[in-house]
């Protein structure tokens, strides 16, 4: 055996089990009498993959057996029929049979028969014959190489402990501010002299304490960097190791086909993270074996198109910052794209070519082949792309070829998650998912067919409370008949969720969490705050799916309508950096009095830190600070993407000419000079800028 | 003769006291106003209950999440595990016991926890629920952590 064979079989035999799992998993759920087309589609899925990993593997007897599975769920499923008993029996022993083909000797490996023998043998000899226990499966493996969870495990660590510096250095700054209070104390007990050198002794042994934390947490701050960095490349493979196999897949493919095809890869050494890959190589596989089966033309076509008669598909991997972007490329005859929306109407659906293309429910292929057809491999393909946060982009020619274009982050560390709050807790929700945030008044839902929907431009979408689909019988209770609302979007799957408050946008590293009593389908996973709270993440597709076919939510009108609403009901959040605690606290009060979110910072270096956690609208700064000053952290915000167009207020008590040239110069929006500075003058500074 | 019985009952006496030193500890606890026990040797430590996560549309036994030591950890109520979800009882205050159960790390929720109990083989054996091994004669029901990995919560493969 090759040593690409090996490496393959490898995969395959890792990759293998999942896949009878999530089929064994969905059969038990046919038996307990579910029978939604999602149902169906998920044996399908499973089993579509499963085929096509086994073709990779070349092994062709599992690959049919895997088509044979397919066959069966698919005609269950267009006839929308329950599968009987039997069937259910004879599906579970062929799984069985699978598992143990695939850890058995190639010398005494079981014939894998068709489900129609297997289901005659079971109404011969009931009972079924007991499944075979996994740990004789399991047993077989040798792998001893750090297993994926280990390394992420360690990885999160390595995260967490650069959050505990974070907290570490919240320390450090209340410790200033002791120092600072010592030495005003000191300054007021001019004349004691006793008092005073007490006083002293005290602020020497802060000041001491305060550096030697600070060097601590420098120290400890970049060896954290370093084992973070160095687990996160530990994580980097060559993409040649998962994505080796493709070649003879679309070699076979195109034998099969009667097809001339050349095969070009490029950038595989390009260094990716696993889990990356290993989430892309499916729907590369689908993408290429596509690009053969429905691109590239017959020989005879391609030579009466004045084309060469051998046609090229190429997968090529590049890095663009901090993406990875993936595309496989034919020469073939390119998208029929009046086809496809012609099916897209028979079928009743709308939207992009992308999204036609990805829909579970259309295919473009003539017939029923084992190579393709069945319209699922781009399906999977979207699913994939979603979970990575990242983007599908399909371009085609008519006769000159078409591209298929992923674009995900090369790593899955972080996440942007999206905090709401409901029920007097933080929800999480993935970042991509969400199209936006909304406040709206109760008065603009509208009613269609007894159902409650809201217009997002000009489309209308259904609505529902969050706090009903995510524990049913609480009902609301409202104050107030303005609606925060998310707008989920999946696909071109969109629905609108009421919740009860926004909280923040952060970058976080989703931990997965299922644990027995875990109701997973709606818990796509935890994440660990600052604080030390521990927030559940929301599954996206369990929302979208209970708000289209469930439609007993009704949202009601709040009971009283509050007569006075303040204007901001989800307040602008302003930064206040400034070294002075006294001046902090009267810029808090002013601010938060005023209605206004208040967070501080003590210098440039916090506040950046705090702009890079928090979603803020407007920062006043000061200029003379220690560490990083106003004009410096107005650079480093002007430098940044994100944080150059929060405005920002510079105030000091200089009155320098050439100071406030040099902010406006940097790009300040406002400059307040402290002897200057009252109250009316800030709100209203404030005020022009929010 | 006298001599041999006195010298008889302080063997006796002293394999007594010996069995008593040898028995195997167990950390009592209490559930609502009940005790238990579980042998000290199968937990990881005690924790106090703060800031749980309650897990909308979960199971009822699982109580909620919590961040122990950094680990989000589930943390099961014990009570209902045990089938006694009668009377309700307020959580902040309680405490979790850590240990793990089919090899997954949990924490155990508990109402108070009361101290240690070295048990010689000396009890009622009659087991009270599926998850206990016994009594003992001051009333303490004697829990087994392999014992609770039956219940259906963890026996079923998690879906």
């Amino acid at each position: 055996m090759s040593d690409l064979q090996a490496r393959l079989l490898e995969a395959f035999k890792i990759e293998c089990p999942e896949h009878l799992r999530g089929i064994r998993r969905t059969l038990r759920a046919l038996e307990g009498g579910a029978d939604s087309d999602d149902t169906f589609y998920d044996i399908l899925r499973h089993a579509h993959t499963l085929k096509g990993a086994a073709r990779a593997a070349g092994l062709a007897p599992v690959e049919r057996a895997a088509h044979d599975l397919e066959s069966v769920f698919s005609a269950a499923r267009s006839d929308a029929v329950k599968p009987s008993n039997s069937l259910l029996q004879a599906v579970y022993h062929l799984l069985d049979l699978i598992e143990t083909w695939v850890s058995s000797d190639p010398s005494a490996r079981p014939e894998l028969p068709e489900i129609s023998e297997l289901q005659k043998d079971a109404s011969r000899t009931e009972p079924v014959e007991g499944r075979p226990l996994a740990s004789t499966a399991e047993s077989s493996s040798t792998s001893v190489r750090l297993s994926e969870a280990a390394l992420d495990s360690i990885l999160l660590r390595a995260g967490e402990v650069m959050t505990q510096n974070t907290v570490h250095r919240a320390d450090i700054s209340r410790l200033r501010e002791l120092l600072k209070g010592l030495h005003e104390l000191k300054s007021s007990l001019n004349g004691k002299a006793e008092e005073s050198g007490r006083v002293e002794v005290l602020e020497t042994l802060c000041r001491e304490v305060v550096q030697e934390q600070q060097a601590r947490s420098t120290r400890f701050h970049r060896t954290a960097k370093q084992l973070f960095q160095a687990v996160s490349e530990a994580r980097l493979v060559q993409a040649e190791g998962v994505l080796s196999g493709m070649g003879r897949m679309v070699r076979e493919v195109a034998r099969t086909q009667g097809k001339n095809v050349r095969y070009l890869e490029l950038g595989l050494d390009t260094k990716v993270d696993r889990a990356v890959l290993q989430e892309l190589k499916v729907p590369v596989m689908h993408a290429l074996r596509n690009a053969v089966y429905h691109g590239i033309e017959p020989p005879e076509q391609r030579v009466q198109a004045g084309k060469s008669e051998i046609g090229t598909v190429e997968l090529s991997l590049q890095l663009r910052e901090a993406s990875l972007v993936v595309t496989i490329a034919d020469d073939g005859r390119g998208l029929q794209e009046e086809e496809i929306l012609r099916k897209a109407r028979e079928h009743g659906l709308s939207g992009s070519l992308e999204e036609l293309l990805t829909s579970p429910q259309l295919t473009t292929a003539e017939e029923v082949t084992d190579i393709a057809g069945r319209g699922l491999g781009l399906s999977v393909a979207r699913q994939a792309v979603d979970s990575l946060q990242g983007t599908l982009q399909v371009s085609s020619q008519p006769g000159l070829g078409s591209k298929f274009c992923f674009e995900v982050p090369v790593t899955i560390f972080s996440r942007l998650l999206v905090f709401v709050s409901c029920l007097g807790q933080l929800f999480a929700l993935q970042g991509h998912a969400v199209h936006a945030l909304l406040e709206i008044e109760f008065d603009r839902l509208e009613t269609v067919e007894g159902r409650q929907m809201l217009r997002v431009d000009g489309e209308l979408i259904p609505i529902a409370e969050l706090r009903e689909l995510i524990a049913q019988g609480y009902p609301a209770a409202r104050q107030r008949n303005r609606l925060p609302v998310v707008v989920l979007q999946q696909g071109a799957r969109k629905t609108a969720l009421v919740v009860d408050g926004f909280e923040s946008c952060r970058k976080m590293m989703i931990r997965p969490c299922s644990v027995p009593g875990m109701p997973t389908d709606r818990i796509a996973g935890t994440v660990l705050r600052e604080d030390g709270a521990v927030c559940l993440v929301l599954s996206v597709p369990y929302l979208l799916r209970r708000t289209a076919t469930d439609s007993a939510f009704t949202i009601t009108r709040a009971q009283e309508v509050s007569v006075s609403e303040p204007e901001h009901d989800w307040p602008a959040s302003i930064l206040v950096v400034d070294d002075s605690i006294t001046t902090r606290t009267l810029e808090r009060s002013i601010l938060e009095t005023n209605g206004y979110h208040v967070l501080v910072a003590v210098d440039g270096i916090e506040a950046l830190r705090m702009l890079e956690q928090n979603p803020v609208d407007l920062v006043i700064s000061d200029v003379e600070m220690p560490n990083l000053d106003g004009f410096g952290l107005l650079e480093r915000m002007k430098e940044d993407q994100d944080l150059r167009r929060i405005p920002v207020v510079l105030l000091t008590s200089r009155r320098n000419v050439e100071d406030q040239k040099k902010g406006l110069e940097l790009g300040a929006e406002a400059y307040l000079v402290k002897q200057e500075f009252d109250q009316v003058n800030l709100l209203e500074t404030v005020r022009q800028l929010v | 003769m006298d001599e041999l019985l006195r010298e008889r009952a302080r063997t006796l006496a002293n394999r007594e006291r010996q069995e008593v030193d040898t028995g195997t500890p167990y950390l009592v606890f209490l559930l609502a106003s009940e005790r238990y026990a579980l042998p000290l040797a199968g937990l990881a430590g005690v924790v106090k209950i703060d800031r749980l996560t309650a897990v909308p549309g979960s199971a009822p036994e699982l109580a909620g999440l919590l961040n122990v030591r950094g680990e989000v950890r589930p943390i099961y109520d014990l009570k209902r595990l045990l089938g006694r979800d009668g009377e309700e009882e307020s959580w902040t205050n309680s405490l979790a016991l850590l240990t793990t159960l089919s090899g997954l790390a949990i924490g155990l929720k508990v109402s108070e926890v009361e101290g240690l109990l070295k048990v010689s083989s000396r009890v009622d054996e009659r087991a009270t629920s599926s998850y206990s091994t016994g009594r003992t004669e001051t009333g303490v029901t004697l829990l087994d952590i392999q014992l609770l990995e039956r219940h259906p919560l963890f026996s079923e493969e998690a879906s």
